[in-house]
């Protein structure tokens, strides 16, 4: 957020509460003065940046808080009234209590190191849960950035299966004319399209949308129109939606672009709108809309739309999904192969916030909730410290005829100016780590569509937990003192020789508290340090190192597919021909990327174990693929230049497949019904010969080994597909394969087609786990922080303990004790305590770690490696903590400690 | 009188301000020694108003902020700040005569 914006929340907030104190400033003055506030806050960030602008508000705080009180000292003695002299409760108690802060100021200003400290923890607790609380508003609170977005509805079809499947174009256009519960239904299909104007030719994600989705998302474009149903006929000339960022980008928003005709690598599209910018359509995938345009007649086969609709005003969702169990019954029943499908219909924002999103936001929320929870009980004990420090203060007060009620707003008061100077930092601190989160997060972490901001929601979210936290932090000490009597406390202070058992005993279950919260968040790290370092170990089946890969489509010009083939033959030729290269090739996918292409797979001569789940997945491939990446081959051989021209059928197959689909025999020249290859006759298609066997690869990902994926790969030239991702091995280490080398390559082929997803072997493989490593880090630097400030916590209580025994000490040491004996003691009752503390941490932390088992991958809940990491790492920082003031305890000589007083 | 509200006289003496111009002129006129906040400023301002010491101006100059109000300081207003001003200066006699203060020219 820029200053400006928080130059108008606070002049806001100014103004909301100048109605509070309504009897020294009036409504009428109020806009002025807001006016006259928000002049010197501008003025005060132009001439000395936040701080000038923080102490801005500190000091319009103070005074308004002051208003009454100067106001009536201000015209006195020469003009007075005789009203404002009328005391009464309500006006006492807020006066008593700025007195107080007064006070507390004053000490606190006095006690730097401990004001600093303790604000400093509040403010690292207080911004870490602001800005995961934005997060958790802006993914699961907050609705989606549409009109009415809890209108909105996913509707999928629902194979016998159960699992939700994109809808068939056949199915869509018959909802579209049946459906009464909607009042627009829209599809969208994801697509590539190659922009030729407007800079280098780039292939930029995009969306081809039913006429009517931009109404039903209800978004009116900026500029231009949106798609209308004439758009959609078949024939109609092609038209485009572009999002702003794509504007921005590529053509410097130059409003010329509406009706201009731009080049795409096939054909050319005239403009008619662009999207608003800073809405959703700035943060989804797609940067340009095409409408779609088929019709009953010639709509293509198989299911890829993702189908959003508007409910009618009245409808519900689990009407509307009555309605469409019905309607998509009735459509299939036409269709032998989808009978007893059917279609289910969700709240849109259950569609784009996945499960996993849900989850990681939830165990943030819950951790930096223990951060925060460990900050509050660390400033507690803190406070606790000072106050112990302070009884015979305290004792005095009380025996000169003090309330309760003073003594608690004093200590209130004490912790409120804490923690709101902890909360105002925590709003810097959480703009931070907002922002750095949202730089940070991998692609898909976040749903997209979702806002996620640090905006007044979480301000006043904020509000809530200095108010709570205040509260909290400052009612122990308050506590601690009340029940400490007048008399009590003087004699406490001059004659025993320890701390009141109360103190005492307070200060031991916080310590013990602190270290057992700690431990929570240090075992989810340590879990998933040790899950994370275990899965980055894993063999991905080829070696990464010396790789790049990058992604090429065929021209549209060479539809047909002997010139695809031909097309990948030469940027084979060109890439093979470069001095650097020692291997190249292609397929239609890579390692660790997930499934592409399925196929169903039969093998002849072998009856089907299992025949629901004869399905393998397909990569088409061309060059020395296998090679390249240093996949060895168990049996037969690999494919060869000959093969792609060559009529007969070939395919090389992996271990998995061998084990799933053929067991015992022989695997090589068996033949392979595949669902690929389809001449489009009316023939069966024909059979492959098994020719080579080659060793298993990661398909979905390093953690992939619960269920590895039976693969096919087939040479490109006999099933042609446009779209290929290259691998090329470099000769040496010395020769690095570059963008530039490529590019060259690909142009003596092509001058138009770019070159997407250039990347190394190990980029690869580390995109594989930057989810995993990105919430990994995260676990990690929150519990890195709550080991910090329980250490420090475990210091300040532990010194106070040893300070309060010096005494004790001393008698100890004059009477012959040791050294070591006395060591012994003061180590002893602290060690005692922290391991409470972890005994106690590692029973909760049983229950936090069913919140991550899901992320976990060669460790389970029982796994003793984490565990016996997270006792010695913060088992060992507590005692540390806890063993130097016992060390300083050891070193005063007894005649000094009898003297401590 | 508080000193806040003898600066907010002394600079409505020879002319009529708004709140913001009023703020600006104290701390020119102290050298940035005494600068206001919104809130005293207004807190300050009714009660010069309540006691009629100021008034606030029905006229504006054209394409102003209309959040502004402007002030202008009343005849009682005047006398305050001059027995005020008379009685610093007798505060400052005396101690002139304790050599707290050189003496004047």
């Amino acid at each position: 957020m820029h200053a400006h914006r928080w130059i108008r929340l606070a002049s806001r907030a100014y103004r909301a509460a100048l109605a509070a104190r309504a009897r020294y400033i009036h409504a009428g003055d109020r806009e002025a003065a807001t006016a006259v506030f928000e002049v010197l806050q501008q003025q005060s960030f132009r001439s000395g940046g936040w701080p000038a602008l923080f102490v801005c508000w500190c000091r319009e705080a103070w005074s308004l808080c002051r208003a009454g009180v100067t106001t009536k000292r201000a015209l006195a003695p020469s003009v007075s009234r005789p009203e404002a002299r009328r005391s009464s409760w309500a006006r006492e108690v807020p006066m008593s209590f700025l007195m107080d802060c007064r006070h507390a100021w004053r000490a606190l200003v006095h006690t730097p190191v401990f004001t600093v400290t303790a604000v400093l923890t509040l403010a690292l607790g207080i911004g870490a849960n602001s800005a995961i609380f934005s997060l958790v508003d802006g993914v699961l609170i907050k609705a989606l950035p549409y009109p009415d977005a809890s209108q909105l509805v996913a509707v999928a079809e629902l194979p016998p299966s159960g699992l939700r499947n994109t809808v068939a174009p056949l199915s869509f256009l018959a909802w579209q004319e049946s459906a009464q519960s909607f009042a627009g239904l829209a599809a969208r299909q994801a697509t590539h399209i190659v922009m030729l104007d407007g800079g280098d030719p780039e292939e930029v994600r995009a969306a081809r949308v039913s006429a009517s989705y931009f109404d039903v998302l209800g978004v009116p474009p900026s500029l231009g129109r949106t798609f209308t149903p004439a758009d959609g006929q078949l024939g109609a000339p092609c038209v485009m939606l572009l999002s702003d960022r794509l504007w921005g980008r590529r053509w410097a928003r130059d409003r010329n672009i509406l009706g201009a005709s731009i080049r795409l690598a096939d054909g050319a599209c005239q403009v008619v709108g662009v999207l608003p910018p800073g809405s959703a359509f700035d943060r989804v995938p797609f940067q340009a809309y095409t409408p779609m345009t088929f019709t009953r007649a010639n709509a293509p086969r198989g299911h890829f739309l993702t189908v959003i609709g508007r409910l009618r005003a009245g409808t519900t969702v689990s009407q509307a999904d009555a309605e469409m169990g019905v309607l998509a019954a009735a459509v299939n029943r036409e269709d032998p192969i989808k009978s007893g499908w059917s279609a289910r219909v969700e709240p849109w924002r259950d569609t784009v916030v996945r499960a996993d999103s849900r989850r990681l936001v939830l165990v943030l929320f819950g951790a930096v909730g223990v951060v925060l929870l460990v900050a509050c009980i660390n400033v507690a004990s803190l406070a606790l410290v000072r106050a112990s420090a302070r009884r015979r203060d305290v004792s005095i007060r009380l025996a000169l005829g003090a309330g309760a009620g003073r003594l608690f707003s004093h200590y209130l008061a004490e912790s409120l100016l804490m923690v709101s100077a902890g909360g105002f930092l925590g709003l810097i601190v959480a703009q931070w780590c907002l922002a750095a989160f949202v730089a940070l997060s991998p692609a898909g972490t976040l749903p997209s569509e979702a806002v996620v901001a640090l905006d007044g929601r979480a301000v006043l979210f904020t509000g809530l937990v200095i108010i709570i936290v205040s509260l909290a932090a400052g009612s122990v000490p308050a506590w601690q003192s009340l029940r400490a009597t007048a008399t009590d406390a003087l004699r406490g202070e001059s004659r025993t020789t320890t701390a009141s058992t109360f103190t005492r005993r307070t200060q031991s279950a916080l310590l013990t508290i602190q270290v057992a919260l700690a431990m929570v968040l240090v075992t989810g790290a340590a879990m998933l340090g040790v899950s994370f370092a275990r899965l980055t170990g894993v063999d991905p089946g080829f070696d990464p190192g010396g790789l790049v890969t990058f992604r090429l489509s065929a021209p549209p010009s060479s539809v047909a597919d002997e010139p695809i083939a031909m097309f990948h033959a030469d940027v084979l030729d060109e890439l093979r021909r470069q001095p650097a290269t020692a291997s190249a090739g292609g397929s239609t996918s890579l390692p660790l990327r997930g499934w592409l292409y399925g196929t169903t797979v039969r093998v002849e001569g072998v009856a089907p174990t299992d025949p629901a789940r004869m399905n393998a997945h397909v990569q088409h491939v061309v060059g020395d693929y296998f090679s390249a990446l240093g996949i060895p081959l168990k049996q037969g051989r690999a494919f060869t230049d000959t093969d792609q021209r060559s009529p007969a059928r070939v395919a090389i197959v992996n271990e998995t497949f061998v084990r799933r689909f053929i067991g015992e025999g022989p695997a090589l020249g068996r033949h392979l019904h595949l669902g690929i290859g389809d001449d489009g006759s009316g023939r069966p298609p024909a059979a492959w010969d098994i020719v080579g066997v080659i060793r298993d690869v990661k398909t979905g990902g390093l953690a992939d080994d619960v269920w590895l994926t039976p693969e096919v790969y087939v040479p490109l030239g006999q099933a042609p597909m446009p779209t290929v991702s290259y691998v090329v091995r470099a000769r040496s280490s010395g020769d690095a394969v570059t963008l530039d080398m490529v590019r060259r390559a690909v142009e003596r082929v092509d001058t138009r087609v770019p070159i997407s997803a250039f990347e190394t072997g190990d980029v690869l493989v580390d995109d594989s786990v930057v989810l995993q490593r990105f919430r990994t880090m995260l676990m990690m630097a929150f519990a890195g922080l709550t080991l910090v400030i329980a250490v420090i916590g475990v210091y300040a209580i532990r010194a106070q303990a040893v300070t309060a025994r010096l005494r004790e000490v001393g008698i100890r040491l004059a009477l012959g004790a040791t050294r070591s004996q006395v060591m012994h003691l003061v180590v002893g009752q602290g060690l005692r305590l922290v391991s409470a503390g972890v005994a106690l941490g590692l029973v909760a932390s049983y229950a936090a770690r069913a919140a991550i088992r899901q992320w976990l991958f060669g460790v389970d809940v029982y796994d003793a490696f984490p565990l016996v990491l997270a006792i010695v790492t913060l088992g060992g920082a507590a005692l540390v903590a806890s063993w130097l003031p016992a060390r300083r305890a050891t070193r005063v000589s007894a005649l000094e400690s009898l003297r401590h007083e | 009188m508080s000193p806040q509200v003898f600066h907010i006289l002394l600079a409505l003496a020879d002319q009529d301000l708004h709140g913001y111009a009023i703020i600006q002129d104290i701390a020119v006129r102290t050298g940035g020694a005494m600068s206001m906040t919104a809130s005293t400023l207004y807190a300050a301002l009714r009660r010069l108003l309540d006691e009629d010491l100021i008034e606030e101006l029905a006229e504006r100059p054209d394409d102003d902020d209309p959040r502004r109000r402007y002030y202008r300081i009343t005849k009682a207003g005047l006398a305050a700040g001059r027995a005020e001003a008379a009685r610093i200066h007798a505060l400052a006699e005396l101690a002139r005569d304790k050599r707290w203060l050189p003496r004047s020219r």
